[in-house]
């Protein structure tokens, strides 16, 4: 769908610095210690001095095709169609953790109310065009999140690349 | 060190185990009581008991497992989309048990005949039932069975289980649990004789699906071993990992290893000690069934996701946002 | 706004405006940055309010923030978008630390109320006294103090430099009549008073970074201080390193922003001095370097030339754990890529014990390869328009309310001429004829004031005042520390939190978080408009804790100085700095989000700065040059008032190193900690539970073959032992380290109650890396007081 909108990490511009991950905990009041939305992750490799580092922050992608709502049991999860954002009725869930072996990234995270996870700041609120401001986003010191349609977003990376390219980098 | 899967752990694994030798039992029984005429009384007032109560008890297990059980007891809020194997196996299950249930009250005679006085036609068609229970039962339990393999293939995200050799493992597994419930059962039987002739074709069933566990064990554990990074790795948690001992120790020693030859030794008759030889046969059961539950929790347990093992994984996963103009 | 006159420790603010110019006609922009205007709350019982940050503490930050309160209770924050953070860039950005400013209010672990010292000190046994008895105690103590042993026996520590302490601390020094404003002697000032001495008023800081064709970024670690602020410039950095910027990062751990680098060289730590010296080495020896400018402004050039050949790299190779190879590779990229700018950080030079001469290297590198002052290089930032407004009585960036004016001067003092008071240092930081000259301001250092409580010396303090620092875990050896802590007559402490040097103090008093008092202004100018907020108090002060600022002004009630201090009242301060502004405190309280004044566009404009400003940068030094031979330090006195400076830089190297022949079979391994972290401050904030659970135990990072060696897996407690003491860390696998280094982080004295996580303790068999340092004052930095951090250890799996 081309309104569906993202939210990508850039891991050319992470410092895994966590901000983004602190950021979505306070700004939905979970008590550290329990779950976790967003996830900075690294995968390092090489041996010393040959080292390489690369950091992503992880959380929900909002697939197009989510195979959390299909295995859904009760039919809990379900995709916007204004914009593409996956949302969980926690109402619904009964916390059975399969979405969380469905899903590719192992994002879905469980308390006793039910399945947790992303929901692009869609609970705090949508600014004047219906869209919501996911803080993640906003908090980024290297401002390495970006958020939008497809379209938006390769904007953003076709300029990168673009600078790269010139730079000799790529 | 790789992190084991922990979200469905030590329930999830009791209630898979449960539903496969459910459905086993409730299988291999069912053939040997239409094969026997159904003259064995403790098989037929067993049996289904022991399909019965082990799949309540699994899916009891399964409710227990969740974060809002008693929202899950719900089944007709909660097990709605069925575009999900969960709902469906939910759904199974359920009638699985009401027909293993059936089955059991109307194979056991004390309640046969109080049901009987209850109601008259239950009395005169209570051979008819329990043979259509049987044939059902035997269906659904197959089924039961086999779901507790796609079950964890239609989470296409875990390596490890994104096969058809997990359905076909624990559909193998659950008739040999299944097979080895039965022996012991008839092992009971006062009717020597005649249960041995059974027991000794049972036991000769037994050492074929053995083998055959022991080989799509081997098929699993090879394919993976040999395919991607994250395969490999997820397989050799079992084979040299954290797991390496409840693997090699009690799935493939306590669960394969021990019956078979126990079973060997069974067939050849070299024991002729007639307490010792069903103490062995006994012990093989035991151990089977003991391999049989660890199976389903190592196999859980190393279902690790791609990514958190491979960073191609987590780029192939990501590929569909690589986008460049 | 360049440097000017008077030498100012924040001199990088200078940057900012010329950042703000930067984002406008400089780096990539991304369209999909939040930059929307204020969220309109809309519910009555909800406001936005804005409070200045100070998670990274004085010296890196002072993020503008938005703050939402909801019934009364402090919920959210997030960066002002008005305020420039980021770079210039603005928007809301913040850091894992900034966003978890609403634990720091409510933690369970405050202290509430005062507390005096009732039994021996270190017992612990403490008794609950009112605000009035314990500043009428304060009060008493320090005037027999000023009667019976002088003012200048009287002395406020300060850990980092801390903006009350800073300006109010000193103003009430001054008024009281002592000099002794100690700072730890392992910061920023170290490094940069070296600087001033040897480049003068140059700058050691990129000035216009997307000129830069090679960034030398060397002991500064900004993805774990000042992350969001215009310093450090990650933003900036990893832009202009996407366009072709080359960075060599010099440090000994491969941290996230050396991900973003060219090269990576794993210098040993304390070895810094070393690595310099052979770059100079080779730069020289391979003619790599500026002729102009070293004819021209360089004294004693010949003298380097010829100093400078017996560092070679192999010799550094040795002690530095680089390869030759490499050394000689990053030193003619520094040598020939140019413009090339370098960005120093506290890793070399505030705490080594030769910190001063790795420094003066360092800044050489620099001036031989004319990269000061010129666009790209060092400084030569662009000018930026005045600001729409002006704070009366501002430095940069916070009130020059501490000047040393009143003090006497001595027969001393002008004899030598000296800065007035200067005789009365009683333990200084630098070499007593660097004061008002070179130094940020007269400062005594905390270690070596206490030293002076187990000395034969006539002069000791007498009453100390520690404020904002916790001198158990900023100092090193808090084992010594503890027991000079018990010799001082009477010891005040002030803090959010018990902290143990606590334990040893006499009076306790509970401070409130600037979240909970409305004491302070700041501005920020940027291109687009002049932001100027107060901070609001959002919630009332917790139990009984008081504003550190009231804290100065109630006490000079109490001296007879109310006078001198705006009628005891803080606020009054506040409308001092207003003064000529244009806004009142009124106007400014009543701005829940501060204000800006916009600039009209046409005077958005940013100019080129003159460039090789060199006449002028230099005036302050011997013959109007940089100091290749030293003569500004050569044969004067040291800070010891006992030694001479030498003329040329040497390599010292650690107390503990690779090189002590009789320790390294015992202790084969090199250990150090890192100054700064991401999830932490200095030596606290573990106690802020969302920082605290993403690395919730003292973390040792270790090389995973050297880990496996000793039968230590990832996460095991380990043993650490140095020849001073041993302490308990984790282990924690890391590539990023060479086999051979260990680097862990001290200040774990914190609990966090929510999590369930204990403090650990600072002596021997606690989690206090602090203990494993050397801590004699004979091997201090002679011009700078800086002590080692670094050390040889061995370690052991730990089964208890």
């Amino acid at each position: 769908m081309s309104n569906q909108l993202m939210i990508f990490a850039d891991p050319d511009r992470c410092i895994k610095c966590w901000a983004c991950q602190v950021a979505c905990k306070q700004w939905h009041e979970i008590k550290a210690g329990t779950i976790t939305r967003r996830r900075v992750i690294e995968d390092t490799s090489g041996t010393f001095p040959d080292v390489k580092r690369v950091f992503y922050s992880l959380s929900c992608m909002h697939c197009e095709k989510s195979a959390c709502m299909e295995v859904c049991p009760a039919g809990a999860i379900s995709k916007r169609v204004e914009d593409g954002i996956v949302t969980v009725d926690r109402d619904k869930c009964i916390g059975c953790h399969y979405c969380f072996f469905a899903c590719p990234y192992g994002i879905p995270d469980y308390d006793d109310g039910g399945m947790d996870k992303c929901d692009m700041c869609l609970s705090l609120g949508t600014d004047e065009n219906g869209r919501p401001m996911p803080h993640c986003v906003q908090t980024c010191p290297t401002q390495a999140l970006y958020f939008g349609t497809k379209e938006e977003i390769n904007k953003v990376l076709d300029e990168k690349n673009a600078a790269m390219v010139a730079g000799g980098r790529l | 060190m790789i992190a084991l899967q922990t979200h469905w752990s030590w329930l999830p694994a009791i209630y898979l185990f449960l539903g496969g030798l459910s459905g086993g039992t409730f299988l291999v029984s069912s053939i040997v009581r239409f094969a026997s005429g159904d003259r064995y009384d403790h098989l037929a007032k067993i049996a289904p008991w022991v399909s019965f109560i082990s799949l309540a008890a699994g899916l009891l297990c399964l409710i227990a497992e969740v974060e809002k059980p008693f929202q899950a007891m719900m089944m007709w809020k909660s097990f709605v989309n069925f575009s999900s194997w969960m709902a469906i196996g939910a759904w199974l299950l359920f009638v699985s048990i009401l027909v293993f249930l059936i089955c059991a009250l109307f194979s056991t005679p004390r309640i046969c005949t109080a049901l009987g006085e209850l109601w008259k036609p239950f009395g005169t068609h209570a051979e008819g039932i329990v043979k259509v229970t049987m044939g059902i039962g035997s269906v659904l339990g197959f089924f039961v069975a086999l779901y507790t393999g796609i079950l964890l293939g239609a989470a296409p995200s875990i390596p490890l289980w994104d096969t058809w050799l997990i359905p076909a493992l624990f559909t193998v597994s659950a008739m040999d649990a299944g097979a080895s419930v039965t022996i012991a059962i008839l092992l009971a039987e006062k009717d020597e004789r005649g249960s041995k002739s059974h027991v000794n074709r049972l036991e000769a069933a037994l050492l074929v699906l053995i083998v055959l566990e022991g080989a799509v064990i081997a098929a699993l554990l090879t394919t993976m071993s040999g395919g991607t990074l994250s395969e490999a790795l997820s397989a050799s948690i079992m084979l040299s990992g954290s797991l390496a001992v409840p693997f090699w120790g009690l799935v493939v020693g306590l669960g394969l290893g021990i019956p078979g030859l126990l079973g060997i030794v069974g067939l050849t008759g070299v024991v002729k000690n007639s307490s010792v030889s069903r103490a062995l046969k006994v012990a093989a059961v035991a151990c089977a069934l003991v391999g049989g539950f660890t199976l389903r929790f190592v196999i859980l347990s190393s279902g690790i996701h791609g990514i958190m093992m491979s960073p191609d994984a987590y780029q192939a996963a990501l590929g569909i946002y690589q986008i460049i103009s | 706004m360049g440097n000017d006159g008077n030498i100012s420790r924040r001199g990088f603010v200078a940057g900012f405006a010329a950042l703000g110019a930067l984002a406008a006609v400089g780096g990539v922009s991304s369209p999909l940055v939040q930059r929307a205007d204020a969220t309109e709350s809309s519910t009555p019982n909800v406001k936005k309010q804005h409070v200045w940050c100070q998670m990274c503490g004085l010296t890196e930050t002072y993020c503008g923030t938005l703050c939402t309160v909801k019934d009364g209770k402090f919920v959210h924050v997030e960066g002002n978008p008005l305020a420039g953070n980021n770079c210039g860039h603005g928007g809301r950005t913040l850091c894992a630390k900034g966003n978890s400013a609403p634990q720091l209010v409510y933690d369970p672990s405050r202290i509430t109320y005062p507390m005096k010292l009732v039994g021996e000190k270190g017992s612990g046994k403490f008794e609950r006294i009112t605000w009035d008895e314990a500043l009428d105690t304060i009060a008493d103590k320090l005037k027999k103090c000023k009667d019976e042993y002088g003012p200048e026996s009287f002395c406020i520590f300060s850990g980092q430099s801390a903006e009350v302490v800073d300006t109010l601390g000193m103003r009430f020094l001054n008024l009281y009549g002592s000099p002794n404003w100690c700072h730890d002697g392992l910061c920023w000032d170290q490094r940069e008073t070296t600087k001033a001495c040897t480049i003068g008023k140059a700058s050691t800081f990129p000035g216009q970074i997307d000129k830069t064709n090679l960034l030398v970024t060397w002991g500064t670690n900004k993805e774990n201080t000042g992350v969001n602020q215009t310093r450090g410039k990650n933003y900036d950095r990893i832009r202009q390193s996407e366009r072709g910027m080359v960075t060599i990062d010099i440090r000994p751990m491969y941290e996230p922003m050396t991900a973003h680098s060219d090269v990576w060289v794993p210098v040993r730590p304390g070895t810094d001095g070393a690595l310099a010296l052979a770059i100079l080495h080779v730069i020289i020896g391979e003619d790599l370097y500026d002729h102009d400018f070293t004819a021209n402004w360089c004294n004693g050039f010949d003298k380097l030339v010829e100093h400078v050949k017996q560092f070679t790299p192999e010799w550094a190779s040795d002690i530095t754990g680089v390869p030759a190879e490499q050394i000689y590779k990053v030193a003619r990229m520094m040598g020939t890529i140019k413009p090339m700018a370098l960005m120093d950080g506290n890793g070399f030079g505030d705490q080594t014990n030769d910190g001063t001469w790795t420094s003066v290297s360092i800044f050489l590198i620099q001036a031989i390869t004319g990269n000061l002052d010129v666009p790209g290089g060092n400084g030569a930032g662009l000018k930026s328009p005045d600001p729409m407004f002006k704070l009366s009585d501002m430095d940069w960036f916070f009130p020059t309310l501490h000047e040393f004016d009143k003090l006497p001067a001595s027969d001393e003092d002008l004899k030598n001429g000296w800065q007035p008071g200067t005789s009365k240092l009683i333990a200084p930081e630098f070499p007593r004829w660097a004061y008002g000259k070179f130094t940020y301001s007269l400062s005594s250092c905390n270690p070596r004031v206490l030293e002076l409580l187990d000395s034969d010396s006539a002069v000791k303090p007498h009453v100390i005042f520690s404020h904002q620092t916790n001198s158990l875990s900023c100092l090193r050896q808090p084992k010594r520390v503890k027991e000079l802590l018990k010799k001082c007559d009477f010891h005040f402490i002030m803090d959010t939190h018990w902290n143990p040097t606590c334990d040893f103090c006499d009076i306790v008093l509970p401070a409130c978080t600037q979240y909970e008092a409305s004491d302070q202004v700041h501005m920020i100018d940027l291109l687009a408009h002049t932001f100027i907020s107060v901070n609001h108090k959002l919630v009332e002060p917790i139990g009984e804790s008081m504003s550190d600022y009231k804290v100065y002004a109630e006490l000079a009630k109490r001296m007879g100085f109310e006078k001198d201090w705006w009628n005891g009242e803080t606020d009054g301060m506040l409308d001092q700095l207003l003064e000529g502004s244009g806004f009142t405190l009124e106007q400014l309280r009543a701005a829940d989000e501060g204000i800006a004044v916009e600039r009209p566009a046409e005077q958005r404009v940013v100019k080129e700065p003159e460039y090789r400003r060199y006449k002028d940068l230099f005036s302050t030094l011997p013959n109007n040059k940089v100091q290749c031979y030293h003569e500004l330090f050569g044969g004067k006195a040291d800070n010891t008032d006992k030694g001479t400076l030498g003329y040329l830089p040497v390599y010292v190297g650690p107390p503990e190193s690779m090189a002590s022949k009789d320790l390294v079979d015992k202790y084969p391994l090199v250990f150090s900690d890192v100054h700064g972290h991401r999830l932490a401050e200095h030596s606290h904030r573990n106690n802020l539970p969302w920082c605290r659970e993403i690395l919730p135990y003292p973390w040792c990072k270790i090389n995973p073959a050297t880990a496996q060696k000793y039968g230590i897996a990832d996460g095991d407690w380990m043993k650490v032992e140095s020849p001073h003491g041993w302490c308990l860390l984790t282990a924690e696998y890391f590539e990023g380290i060479a086999p051979d280094v260990l680097m862990s982080r001290r200040g774990w004295w914190e609990d966090c109650q929510e999590l369930g996580l204990p403090g650990y303790g600072f002596e021997d068999g606690g989690s206090e890396c602090n203990v494993l340092y050397d801590c004699t004052p004979e091997n201090w930095d002679k011009f700078s007081t800086a002590a080692a951090k670094q050390t040889l250890v061995n370690i052991s799996k730990w089964e208890g």
